[in-house]
């Protein structure tokens, strides 16, 4: 079993990225990797609820459930959020300044990145 | 050191394909290994007909056969596509790259 980090980095105007890092993280807990998942940069973008397309409507809905599914931790980088005026609408979402960054990446031993 | 490389983007779309390579012979020389390429998202359009005129996946591939590292694209994104695979980079299941994990001291993504 691996610790896997997914960090998300682009804002969901991009949909194949954050449905590519959901279909990857989710695989990792199928198969029982430690799943720790990041949002910074123009990804907190993803936790914000935007229009009411159906689409990031349900990436809103996968992204909430990755919790449930067993990932360990959401994080968002605050930094990014207050830059953006945003506030994450995703329950379970913990924020973490820019400056953590590097304990969260020292803490898993994959990163893909979003 | 074993790696698995984790490819997002085709050579059309910008230079993921191109760093791989360029990380690929970086690490074979420095004496590491790599475990498994993957393709996913727009990365499978490497694994369509013709991709190969491509000349950085082409040797990409070449180097994947001169030292045996599976070149594996998403099966999802694959029929997503409309793409079946006819070159040397093989239809795969994420659940492949789970697995691949464990045997990976590093994952390294790429995208354009």
């Amino acid at each position: 079993m691996s610790r896997v980090g997914v960090l998300f980095t682009r804002s969901g105007w991009r949909g194949v990225d954050s449905a590519v890092g959901i279909d990857t993280a989710l695989a990792a807990l199928a198969f029982e990797h430690e799943v720790d998942v990041a949002f910074v940069g123009a990804g907190v973008e993803l936790l914000v609820r935007g229009d009411s397309s159906d689409e990031r409507a349900q990436r809103e809905r996968m992204i909430a459930a990755l919790l449930h599914h067993g990932a360990r931790s959401l994080r968002a980088s605050s930094d990014c959020l207050e830059r953006r005026a945003l506030v994450p609408h995703v329950s379970g979402v913990e924020q973490m300044p820019l400056s953590a960054l590097h304990a969260w990446l020292a803490g898993v031993d994959h990163v893909v990145c979003f | 050191m074993r790696f698995s490389l984790f490819i997002q983007d085709s050579p059309d779309s910008g230079a993921a394909v191109a760093s791989a390579l360029a990380f690929a012979i970086a690490v074979i020389d420095a004496g590491h290994a790599i475990r498994q390429v993957f393709f996913h998202g727009d990365g499978v359009r490497c694994a369509r007909p013709g991709a190969d005129a491509d000349h950085d996946l082409r040797a990409l591939t070449a180097l994947a056969a001169r030292h045996d590292i599976p070149l594996l694209a998403c099966s999802s994104w694959l029929e997503k596509l409309g793409i079946m695979p006819t070159g040397p980079i093989r239809a795969g299941s994420l659940g492949q790259w789970c697995e691949a994990l464990d045997d990976s001291e590093r994952v390294v993504s790429f995208r354009a």
